[in-house]
């Protein structure tokens, strides 16, 4: 597990298993996205490289905007690509769940990078059709994982 | 006999059996109708309920089987309550869904005691302990006998190699157990019994 | 979507491009487009930064006959990700580009088992594991240890008794070990694996041995 320390709030993340889920439809995920010349989460506004304050409460945007907006949209054709789907959103969900058992609002102020910050990935995604922008989005899980891993 | 246009009867007794994170959905068979009768099994986690429309997932290897279990291990892989569901088929007709009393949720399994085998070669403590998988892990302790207030503790990846304690102190006897750990759901089993191995003498 | 293909070519593409990457030394490689003999055809290799829309040629690739391109230097940024892609040439004909998966350097890489070094007394060995390196640009360029880009990065060392025919497992966080109380006189073989997650380790690397040294005080009977 990878754990996150916002204040007193101790968050973790079951890396083998998203990973696991991930790394079997990666491919596929990536391949079915044509539009190489777009980054949602762009390195220029990072987890790791954002404010320690600000930093909980841009994760909670981004778990939020995975579950709302991506694990749901993937139009799925095949079984094996619904499951592993299924797997790593329940595992976000759990995270977001004990995120939510913190005090959020001492916890997890949201600060104007925060709010800037994920702003940025969201004018990108609607820039796109949902469909797309779901699955670019859930290509892109392997950025997000890493952002977690290097996140102190 | 099934009477034509009767409704096929749904799957009874349905259970989860859950030991070391390995998770199987069991029921009990329509033996009246013999072997033709096919069973299908989907499940629904939370977030399928919280973001999906409360929408249910087909698990494909158990899709029109005649088993009547299924080994959902690889779809139960969050700490979260899961719905789970049964249904018959016969030729064309079908049983309307059997859900499972209550919901699962993994952090429930069973946790065993890990089998381990400890060894002396000279003056080195080994153990070996049984491969469960990459979500545990293994607390060992030790001591050297007599001197149990001085316990020592390695925490082993899971691996099914003989793994390298400590270097003992000529002609002792050290004492080794186990439990397991699942991190992702935070909790470990009870400790094996433990076993007491000798270092060889050292050489006059 | 973006960047349909030229209509002229009707050259049949290449296929399987992919990276081949080993401690984040990034290669391409391909195969030859279908019922073509391989050695007549050309090659041309672009690459592209994700998120950006500019296909960057690489100079050293352009109308080469080998099968595959070291994009190393092009891909050396491993918080960026990239895609890379092929055209062939074949008496005046060409074929569409033919493009590989999305490449991330840090998830993607291989992992290469590490060297080491041994050395012994009488009842103890020493097993020193030389610090993986990524691929570095240049023998100048200070080197960057796999373990500042992969924190949890650990040791499997296994060692055999060649006497007893036992073999034991060590796993260490630093990367040198010594294995005391041990036997004088008697062969033991060592190998060592990197481990970073279940997901990501290297294989275990080639065996190499050591005798610990004859006891001088032991006399022989």
């Amino acid at each position: 597990l990878k754990r996150l320390h916002f204040g007193h709030c101790v968050v973790s993340v079951d890396m083998y298993e998203i990973r696991k889920g991930f790394g079997e439809i990666k491919e596929m995920t990536q391949a079915q996205d044509q539009y190489t010349s777009i980054r949602l989460l762009h390195r220029s506004y990072s987890l790791p490289d954002t404010k320690t304050e600000d930093r909980c409460c841009f994760f909670h945007y981004l778990l939020e905007f995975y579950l709302a907006n991506v694990f749901n949209q993937c139009q799925i054709y095949s079984n094996f690509h619904q499951r592993r789907v299924s797997r790593i959103a329940n595992n976000f969900l759990t995270v977001k769940k004990e995120l939510n058992l913190c005090d959020t609002v001492t916890t997890c102020p949201c600060g104007k990078e925060a709010i800037h910050r994920y702003e940025q990935i969201l004018s990108r995604f609607e820039r796109m059709d949902s469909h797309s922008a779901a699955l670019k989005a859930l290509g892109e899980l392997d950025i997000l994982l890493e952002w977690i891993d290097k996140t102190e | 006999l099934l009477v034509s246009g009767a409704l096929l009867p749904a799957p009874q007794n349905i259970t989860i059996l859950s030991t070391n994170m390995k998770h199987f959905l069991v029921w009990s068979p329509l033996t009246a109708l013999g072997e033709a009768v096919k069973y299908s099994v989907e499940f629904q986690g939370e977030y399928e309920r919280d973001y999906a429309n409360d929408s249910w997932i087909p698990i494909g290897e158990c899709t029109g089987i005649s088993a009547t279990q299924c080994d959902i291990t690889e779809d139960i892989s969050a700490t979260v309550p899961y719905n789970l569901r049964v249904r018959a088929a016969l030729g064309t007709e079908v049983s309307r869904w059997a859900t499972l009393n209550g919901l699962f949720n993994r952090v429930t399994t069973s946790l065993i005691p890990p089998m381990l085998n400890v060894m002396a070669d000279g003056h080195h403590l080994l153990v070996e302990l049984e491969h469960l998988g990459p979500a545990f892990e293994f607390l060992v302790r030790y001591w050297r006998k007599g001197q149990e207030d001085q316990v020592y503790e390695k925490v082993v990846r899971d691996s099914n190699t003989t793994v390298h304690l400590e270097t003992m102190e000529a002609g002792a006897e050290y004492c080794v157990k186990a439990q397991t750990y699942v991190e992702a759901i935070n909790r470990s089993s009870n400790f094996s019994q433990a076993q007491c191995v000798k270092a060889t003498e050292s050489k006059a | 979507p973006p960047g349909a293909s030229a209509s002229h070519c009707t050259l049949p593409s290449p296929m399987n491009v992919h990276f081949v990457s080993k401690n984040m030394k990034n290669v391409l490689h391909w195969l030859p487009p279908e019922g073509i003999a391989e050695e007549k055809v050309n090659y041309t290799v672009k690459y592209l930064i994700y998120g950006t829309n500019k296909w960057i040629k690489n100079s050293e690739c352009r109308n080469i006959s080998q099968t595959w391109c070291d994009l190393s230097h092009e891909t050396y940024d491993h918080k960026e990700l990239y895609h890379a892609r092929v055209k062939a040439f074949l008496n005046g004909n060409c074929s569409d580009w033919a493009e590989s998966a999305r490449f991330n350097p840090f998830t993607d890489t291989k992992i290469d088992p590490p060297a080491f070094s041994l050395s012994s007394t009488e009842t103890s060995i020493s097993v020193i594991v030389t610090p993986p390196k990524k691929w570095r640009r240049g023998p100048g360029e200070e080197p960057e240890y796999l373990h500042q880009i992969y924190p949890s990065l650990q040791y499997n060392v296994t060692v055999f008794n060649k006497k007893i025919k036992k073999r034991w497992t060590f796993c260490i966080k630093n990367n040198s070990l010594e294995v005391q109380q041990l036997e004088p006189n008697t062969g033991y073989c060592v190998t060592v694996q990197i481990y970073i997650t279940p997901l990501l380790l290297s294989g275990f690397s080639e065996e190499r041995c050591i005798d610990t040294l004859k006891d001088p005080t032991f006399k022989q009977t």
